[in-house]
């Protein structure tokens, strides 16, 4: 059976009900995004000057509803890395500048909770759900939970304990911990929680975290699985990873599903890295970058260390939109070690873009 | 004109029955099969093959509800004209993204080969509707019978598009819950 099977046998339910949904104000026929007189002046225009017409006029994609939001960035300090961090991790992910994408999935979250900062939407019941079906799958045994539920309680995680360790489910993934002698759980955990199909193969780097005076803080091994095509890819890396902490004589697996209580609302068109960093040099990005965190106050071409795209995930956020995120040399401080500030620029084209909070290039 | 009236022209074989129907109804028409073809002339050929269709089947055929009677044929030879597009890769329409959507509802169990007595099926599917929240089930019927746009629904149900989105991806797990749970297979 398919979904049309579905939309047939809906179109045969008893007419009251069909009735009672009807439309009552009827609207037809959606605008033409041209105006034919308009377009014709703009293509002369451009011809004169010796741009492509197909290059530069493209028609907007009216199925497409137009994003506004306010990207939120929570923590202490400013978003960024340090040298170290670059030269001793392996970056596994699948983007790089010389890849030409047209079109990249936005996906609406569900979850998305206006002005807090933890995440709901499934109650506690469906994250116990979640957790108990996480152990089952894991063949983990629990007992009885008892809970109880206030209304006014905000729910974003459930924990179980098992035989073999703790068991948690998120609006976002899940996360086991055991002991390291039952490391074959966390395997299980990640094959069964990442996106994959038969030609996927798992993808393994190291992501390291330094102090100031160069000591290893935290060693992070992340993996998500590749199937060769760069959209899926991008998506299972963004949004589906499967990260391994360790800590004493225990492993905690945690996997990412940022897919889970949320909608695609369709493939957007996408900008160049190019054109990325041309609205980066004018001003127009998003950063949490502390005050004078540049020499002279204004980013020019030769701080930008590195660039790459990723969909940003962390806290609560409305969409999941993918970003070009340029390394920009910043103030470092008491560290030994270059620092960089991570500087965002929308990978969506902005005519799909409404209100956007945007830094606008000034000092804080 | 009421549509007791607009039936006896019908019966009566008067071609004003035509007239009166587009002048009640093909606003109405025009809505559902422009949702689906997104296309004014395909839609506009549509609704003129709906009036064919009514023509040829009042009488026998009476009608309890002259509206929903049209918008059932309009809704199907408007899916088929789609499908005909789709097999001529002419692109695609809200029909392309409604049908994505039911996908998420088809039972786990199921296979893409496996069919259903379509009997017991709509009785699911009504014992389903029938449980769910007025508003609930209003909203999941114009977005999988009109092929509403979330936009239009949100305007017209006076909520934001995001509630509109939540709604019916709750509806959808429910509803492929409720077929899982039926043993239809």
């Amino acid at each position: 059976m398919k979904g049309e099977d579905l939309f047939n046998a809906l179109g045969k339910i008893d007419e009251k009900y069909v009735e009672a949904a009807a439309p009552k104000k009827v609207a037809f026929y959606r605008k033409s995004v041209f105006k034919g007189a308009v377009a014709a002046a703009a293509c002369l225009c451009l011809i004169a000057g010796g741009y492509s017409v197909a290059s530069v006029l493209t028609a907007r994609d009216g199925n497409l509803p137009e994003i506004s939001y306010t990207l939120v960035m929570e923590g202490m300090g400013y978003e960024g890395t340090d040298e170290l961090a670059l030269s001793n991790s392996q970056d596994i992910n699948p983007w790089n500048e010389d890849i030409k994408l047209d079109k990249l999935p936005v996906y609406k979250n569900l979850c998305y909770n206006e002005g807090k900062l933890s995440q709901t939407y499934f109650n506690i019941l469906e994250l116990k759900k979640q957790a108990e079906d996480l152990a089952d799958k894991l063949g983990m045994h629990y007992g009885n939970t008892q809970i109880s539920i206030s209304h006014d309680q905000e729910i974003y995680s459930f924990s179980l304990e098992t035989e073999k360790g703790t068991v948690r489910a998120f609006p976002k993934g899940s996360n086991i911990t055991v002991r390291e002698s039952d490391f074959t759980l966390i395997e299980k955990h990640m094959q069964s929680a990442c996106s994959k199909n038969s030609n996927s193969k798992a993808e393994t780097g190291v992501y390291n975290e330094y102090s100031v005076d160069g000591e290893l803080l935290t060693s992070k091994t992340r993996t998500y699985y590749k199937s060769g095509n760069i959209t899926e890819d991008i998506i299972s890396f963004n949004m589906q990873s499967h990260y391994l902490t360790e800590s004493g004589n225990y492993i905690t697996g945690s996997s990412d599903n940022y897919l889970n209580g949320s909608e695609k609302i369709g493939d957007y068109p996408v900008i160049s890295l190019n054109k990325a960093k041309e609205k980066l040099l004018r001003g127009e990005y998003i950063s949490t970058a502390a005050e004078n965190y540049v020499e002279g106050g204004k980013i020019t071409e030769d701080v930008i260390a590195k660039a790459d795209l990723i969909y940003y995930t962390m806290g609560n956020q409305e969409y999941y939109l993918p970003y070009y995120r340029f390394y920009v040399k910043s103030y470092s401080g008491d560290s030994d070690f270059q620092r960089y500030a991570y500087i965002y620029v929308c990978a969506v084209e902005d005519e799909y873009l409404g209100e956007i909070t945007v830094f606008d290039g000034s000092l804080q | 004109m009421k549509d007791i009236d607009i039936i006896k022209l019908y019966f009566a074989r008067s071609e004003k029955a035509i007239d009166e129907t587009n002048i009640k109804y093909g606003a109405y028409c025009k809505c559902i099969a422009h949702n689906i073809l997104c296309n004014q002339q395909d839609s506009e050929e549509c609704v003129n093959d709906t009036y064919l269709r009514a023509w040829n089947s009042i009488p026998p055929k009476e009608p309890s509800n002259l509206r929903t009677y049209l918008g059932r044929i309009t809704r199907g030879l408007a899916i088929n004209r789609y499908k005909l597009y789709s097999a001529e890769k002419r692109g695609g329409s809200t029909a392309d993204i409604v049908f994505s959507e039911l996908e998420g509802c088809i039972p786990s169990q199921m296979r893409v080969e496996d069919s259903l007595d379509e009997k017991l099926l709509l009785k699911s599917i009504e014992d389903f509707l029938r449980r769910q929240s007025t508003e609930k089930r209003n909203i999941f019927l114009r977005r999988y019978w009109y092929c509403s746009s979330i936009s239009d629904i949100a305007r017209d149900f006076s909520v934001s598009e995001s509630k509109v989105a939540s709604i019916l991806y709750r509806q959808r797990m429910k509803l492929k819950e409720h077929l899982e749970s039926e043993e239809l297979i």
